[in-house]
């Protein structure tokens, strides 16, 4: 083999964060909004419980601010959860796989295809109704260094396997 | 043979069975006997004596030109099949039951799958025949004969060095802790003749002259330093690297020898570390970073002990040929990262407990104002410390609070690339560079965010451009 060491402008070199990302599915934020619905109101009943048993502190002072409280909570949570999602998006590129997601601590997360180990697809119960599921890409990486695309059809996550799989025999041959 | 081995499992099954039976027997202070207990004396070593029997007799394995085949259980039958070529690192491994029986246990470890790792017991001879055999069929077409050739061996000298400059404090909050629960323990036991051994003590201590505590304090320190010593003679003793055609072997140990071997192309990254004394006398600590989820798990991490420069060349160089001195360029986390760290993780804390704390108990709430100081103190040596540069093939990075770490790792061992910025590091412009490698993960915290994807780019485009598949 011919050793090259040339010299390597910088500024010349692909730049991943300018990348056009793809937002994923809509529905993913539904299926967000469904797993928030069924906590809160666990939260909401077991809150409830907790109110009648000890009824004699609660005036009905304190069971409204309580409520008040739970409801801005509930707000917040909510308004989090969509800037989260709004923040979640990826991009396929010749030899890797970009990942950005996070609203108060951004990531933008990128794997080269030839260090792939393998990828999966999974779908919870929401999901699976729906029609979406999560890509998950394993490196040889540490446990936290795997990415998963979450919100993606079940068509587009499957082609992106397939895709990932022609990616990684190309790059390993 | 057979035998041995067939006693030894018995001997550890029943250790691991037994104990708090043993426990249960001496602890026993009423001195009644009932026969119902002493049953469970009969049962329990047959049972496990007829275990060790059958997972002998079931346990078999065979090396063929490509893979071993493991094949054990008595219900239900397991069959583990390694390739050769997946094979990452071999380690004989001989606890002091072992040694007695002359058996050694060989363990073979593949990336990833941790299920699929393999023990065998063996006899020592047999044990190095096959692990010979193994790294020769694991090297292929490659392998060259074995001439094995001492980089480093540790003499009493050396380990005495090594053992006195150890860090006493991590050692002392060993000892402390340690005489915590004996005391605690102790406490269980006499409650009935002394309820209040803790406090009498306690009295006693304060109500004797600073000169005594001066010398309780000393014999604590020279106790700490008593005990690191022994630690470290007990973990590195009989110390021996050499240096083979296919990696690096090291053994070690007095009471549970082990062996174990580092292929070169397997280790990920390097790093050692020294502190202030160490680097006086040219101490250092060098690590390899194999490839492996389950070693940082299990303590396995392979770490030397170096005793002069040119045995820390020799042992980097095997990594990459042109580490060099200075890198050309290099980035500090910014100030801000000290700032930040020290108020969430020290003045934010304090100031939560602190009030509760005061009304209960006054003077020891002062002495909490000290963890903010201390965290100050720790961020500002990381902030002071902490050095990314890098060169070509080369990432660098130098690190620590009280000591110092470098890390040498090359552009194609990375495995993923992450940037991470908070809002307020967005506001800054600064983000965190987190590199992920099949052995650790390293991170850059606090660096400007260009310089960040700068260096995501250039890494993608080295790793992305590697001609060697990475294992």
């Amino acid at each position: 083999m011919k050793f090259l060491n040339s010299d390597i402008d910088i500024s010349t070199l692909p730049k991943a964060e300018t990348v056009k990302l793809i937002p994923i599915d809509g529905r993913y934020y539904t299926v967000l909004i469904y797993y928030q619905v069924v906590y809160f109101t666990i939260y909401f009943i077991a809150m409830l419980i907790t109110m009648i048993l000890n009824s004699e502190f609660y005036s009905f002072f304190v069971a409204g601010l309580t409520v008040a409280l739970f409801t801005l909570i509930c707000y917040l949570s909510f308004k989090l959860i969509y800037l989260n999602f709004k923040n979640k998006a990826y991009a396929i590129r010749e030899h890797d796989i970009i990942y950005q997601t996070g609203w108060w601590r951004k990531s933008l997360h990128v794997c080269p295809f030839n260090r792939i180990q393998h990828c999966s697809i999974d779908a919870g119960v929401f999901e699976r109704n729906l029609g979406i599921s999560k890509l998950k890409i394993y490196s040889a990486g540490m446990s936290n260094s795997d990415i998963a695309i979450p919100g993606l059809t079940l068509e587009d996550a499957n082609n992106l396997r397939e895709l990932i799989i022609q990616k990684i025999k190309q790059e390993t041959v | 043979m057979a035998l041995a081995q067939i006693i030894f499992k018995t001997i550890i099954q029943l250790a691991k069975i037994f104990w708090p039976a043993i426990l249960y027997i001496l602890l026993r202070a009423d001195g009644k006997n009932n026969k119902g207990d002493d049953f469970i004396f009969i049962i329990f070593p047959v049972i496990a004596l007829i275990k060790s029997f059958f997972d002998f007799i079931f346990f078999k394995f065979r090396v063929t030109e490509e893979d071993i085949q493991v094949k054990s259980g008595i219900l239900s039958r397991k069959q583990i099949t390694l390739p050769l070529y997946k094979i990452q690192t071999v380690h004989i491994n001989q606890t002091w039951i072992q040694k007695i029986f002359n058996i050694s246990e060989l363990a073979f470890d593949s990336p990833g799958t941790e299920k699929a790792e393999i023990t065998i017991q063996l006899r020592q001879l047999e044990a190095e025949e096959l692990m010979g055999i193994v790294l020769k069929k694991n090297k292929s077409a490659a392998a060259v004969e074995n001439h094995e050739e001492q980089i480093s061996q540790l003499s009493l000298i050396d380990l005495l060095k090594l053992g006195l400059t150890s860090n006493h404090f991590e050692t002392l909050l060993i000892v402390i802790g340690l005489f915590l629960s004996f005391l605690n323990n102790i406490k269980d036991i006499v409650d009935d003749y002394n309820d209040n051994l803790l406090e009498d003590s306690t009295n006693i201590i304060l109500g004797s002259s600073i000169l005594l505590i001066l010398t309780g304090v000393f014999a604590l320190f020279l106790l700490s330093i008593l005990a690191s010593l022994i630690r470290t003679i007990l973990s590195y003793i009989n110390f021996r690297i050499t240096k083979s055609t296919s990696g690096f072997v090291v053994n070690k140990g007095l009471i549970n020898k082990s062996q174990k071997l580092v292929p070169f192309k397997k280790v990920q990254y390097i790093s050692w570390k020294t502190n202030w004394i160490r680097k006086k006398i040219s101490m250092y600590i060098f690590e390899f970073h194999t490839i492996g989820k389950k070693e940082l798990k299990n303590n396995l991490k392979i770490k030397v002990p170096v005793i002069s420069i040119p045995v820390l060349t020799e042992l980097a160089k095997s990594y990459s040929t042109d580490i060099s001195e200075h890198f050309p360029s290099g980035l500090k986390v910014h100030p801000t990262f000290l700032y930040r760290n020290t108020f969430f993780w020290g003045i934010l804390p304090v100031f939560l407990i602190f009030f509760p704390i005061f009304l209960y108990n006054k003077s020891f709430s002062i002495a909490l104002l000290l963890i903010p100081l201390y965290v100050f103190l720790h961020y500002y040596l990381y902030t002071k410390k902490f050095l990314f540069s890098w060169s070509d093939n080369l990432i660098e990075v130098q690190k620590g609070v009280f000591g110092k770490q470098i890390v040498i790792l090359k552009w194609e061992n990375i495995q993923s690339i992450k940037i991470s910025q908070s809002l307020y590091q967005g506001q800054k412009s600064l983000a965190n560079l987190i590199i992920y490698t099949a052995g650790g993960t390293i991170t850059a915290p606090y660096i400007p965010i260009e310089a960040a994807q700068e260096l995501q780019n250039f890494g993608l485009f080295k790793v992305e451009n590697s001609v060697n598949h990475w294992q």
